[in-house]
């Protein structure tokens, strides 16, 4: 006899060991609840067919460690694309400042300079640490 | 909690999902059936162990999936192998062989590996 709800019960529990993850979690608990429900269809039992799934907690940990190494490969690539872009801008700023010591004359060519100096510092530093 | 016999399979579980798939799409049900099926009652894992496979293999790009709405009216998600899974799997089968052969010469007492006289 299925006892009502023990399928919630079980997807529920999944569900608040993965409130880390929004999306993993309502995507784990829709395709597990569909699991479930075709098992305890074929062997006539929720009970066994939660059994055979396994303990929920074991199978929350195993969703954590691939969601947590997603979350890495992303900060990863964000970093990665967030530092090219800031040696780009860089780059491009000190090709700015060279471009403008050439045309421009006077106060403004020797603040260009500064600035110009400054930057290839500030890039030199950020090149030798990356 | 898994036997020695359990964490055996369990290193094995990508390509045994891969090679599941290759004969078609199918939903995680399906295949923990089909594992089963194949095996003849074997490799009987917790249900559980598969889905977050079939995770894995996805994000690695070996996996694609999508919904679909099945004739009970449950909405599932199905499972089917990519061009690189399938290249994936045909190198995983190709180290199996090697592999297999070679504790296989190993047990049996045959092969290269024979103490010298």
């Amino acid at each position: 006899m299925q006892r009502p709800g023990l399928i919630d019960e079980y997807v529920g529990r999944l569900a608040r060991k993965l409130d880390f993850d929004r999306s993993l979690r309502w995507r784990v608990c829709r395709e597990v609840e569909d699991h479930l429900r075709e098992a305890a269809a074929t062997n006539g039992t929720g009970d066994v067919a939660a059994a055979n799934f396994g303990d929920p907690d074991a199978v929350a940990a195993q969703f954590a460690v691939i969601s947590l190494a997603k979350r890495s490969r992303t900060t990863s690539s964000a970093s990665i694309v967030g530092i090219a872009a800031i040696f780009v801008a860089m780059k491009g700023r000190v090709a700015w400042y060279a471009m403008a010591t050439e045309t421009a004359g006077g106060a403004s060519k020797s603040v260009a300079g500064s600035l110009g100096s400054i930057d290839r510092y500030t890039f030199g530093s950020l090149s030798s640490q990356a | 909690m898994l036997g020695m016999e359990g964490e055996i399979l369990k290193g094995h579980l990508d390509m045994i999902v891969l090679a599941t798939l290759s004969a078609g799409p199918a939903h995680g049900y399906a295949v923990i059936e089909e594992i089963r099926r194949r095996s003849g009652g074997a490799f009987d894992l917790p249900e559980g162990t598969v889905y977050p496979v079939l995770h894995r293999l996805e994000q690695a790009g070996l996996l694609s999936s999508r919904w679909v709405t099945a004739d009970s009216g449950r909405r599932r998600r199905v499972y089917g192998v990519t061009k690189r899974g399938d290249k994936a799997l045909a190198e995983r089968r190709e180290v199996w062989e090697e592999f297999s052969k070679a504790i296989g010469a190993l047990l049996g007492g045959t092969g290269s590996c024979n103490a010298p006289a």
